[in-house]
């Protein structure tokens, strides 16, 4: 038994196996220029990187400034102190009531946070477009300073949290809104050696938050 | 016209360019894809998802191999990659109605040599069938075959060498067509 008779063989009965039709030219043009269109203007209507970005710091600041506000107006007020006059005062943290508001003001910037962070470290990783991450880093540091100094940062383990956040953002704002890749791999190895996203996911967690459930990440 | 000048133009958005690149190797990416998947729906899916492939990205296109080289390269990925997502979907229904499934196998009870030929083509493991269906029925070369496949020339030889065992093997019955 040959096989250069098989293989002849083989190819001539082979030559019936799915035999194509003739070649529908002008229909898959049609289809291949109207698919195009469709794909143009589904990507248009898509916000780009930085549209998605600016988005996403308007709601956080808008979030964080309704949660303070409320908070304000509805916390205890600080006592005004005389100048120079020493008050009586507990440990931190011991036996005060961080106001409701305030607590749930400082829960969604963290959110908001570790949004941020998860998105820029995997974007950073992946070698994506890494864009207008220092003015959202701003405003998010912003933020978190406004909550340092509220009746939030007055527990223990969020102001422990919160400095963090605090020095994390610092680095990624000074960089420039494009980092270089040096500065990219230096901001996400202070992520991971701080730990600092299990800290926010553990602090916020993922069933809870708002921003997952309407599709941003 | 040359297709050096055709692609500075096709990168310069002229459509009668696309269509010219398009004109010229329409026929030989549908055929394929139609011996492959045996289905003239998904042969022209298939086609048209690799020129929105190609077109899109030609810009990355850097004519350091010719570019139906390149083409037959992306048209290989989108069709393999459709098929094997077509033959999961097609388990999961085949799973679901057992009893069709069992009569459309026994209605090959008896079949003649195209049948039974066409049926150990399409029992191939698909990385021998390309092989085959690329050299013995579209005549590829191993050289094309490799560089759309991504696989050295010599594997693409031993892919085709295995996958003519097995129909031999499948078609020992028929051992007189060829012996003779």
């Amino acid at each position: 038994m040959s096989d250069d008779r098989f293989e002849d063989f083989v190819r001539r009965a082979a030559q019936g196996y799915h035999r194509p039709p003739e070649v529908p030219r002008e229909q898959m043009w049609a289809r291949l220029a109207a698919a195009r269109a469709e794909r143009k203007l589904a990507r248009a209507s898509q916000p780009s990187p930085q549209q998605r970005w600016v988005r996403w710091g308007l709601a956080a600041a808008a979030v964080l400034a309704v949660g303070i506000g409320i908070g304000r107006a509805i916390g205890p007020r600080p006592t005004p102190r005389p100048s120079g006059m020493q008050m009586a005062e507990g440990p931190a943290g011991a036996g005060e009531q961080v106001p409701a508001a305030f607590e749930i003001a400082a829960r969604d910037h963290l959110r908001h946070v570790e949004t941020f962070l998860t998105v820029f470290q995997y974007e950073a990783r992946e070698g994506l477009a890494v864009e207008e991450t220092a003015g959202l880093a701003r405003n998010l540091l912003m933020n978190t300073r406004l909550l340092m100094d509220s009746p939030a940062g007055r527990d223990v383990r969020m102001a422990a949290l919160l400095d963090d956040v605090e020095v994390m953002l610092a680095q990624i704002a000074s960089y420039a809104d494009s980092p270089t890749p040096a500065e990219l791999r230096l901001i996400d190895m202070g992520l991971e050696q701080r730990g600092l996203l299990l800290k926010l996911r553990a602090a916020v967690p993922a069933e809870n938050s708002a921003f997952r459930a309407q599709g941003v990440l | 016209m040359d297709e050096r000048e055709v692609m500075v133009r096709v990168r310069a958005g002229d459509a009668v360019a696309e269509r010219q690149l398009y004109d010229a190797h329409v026929d030989r990416i549908y055929q394929l894809a139609y011996r492959l998947a045996g289905d003239d729906d998904l042969a022209q899916d298939f086609t048209q998802e690799t020129f929105i492939r190609a077109f899109e990205r030609i810009e990355g296109f850097r004519g350091e191999a010719a570019f139906g080289t390149w083409l037959y390269a992306i048209a290989t990925t989108v069709i393999l990659n459709g098929l094997r997502k077509v033959k999961r979907f097609r388990k999961r229904e085949a799973d679901l109605d057992d009893a069709a499934a069992i009569g459309a196998s026994s209605s090959e009870a008896d079949p003649d040599l195209k049948e039974r030929l066409a049926s150990a083509v399409d029992g191939l493991p698909l990385k021998y069938r390309t092989v085959f269906v690329m050299h013995d029925v579209e005549g590829y070369t191993h050289e094309e075959i490799g560089a759309a496949l991504g696989v050295p020339p010599g594997t693409s030889k031993a892919r085709l060498s295995r996958a003519r065992a097995r129909l031999r093997e499948a078609l020992a019955e028929f051992a007189g067509e060829w012996v003779s």
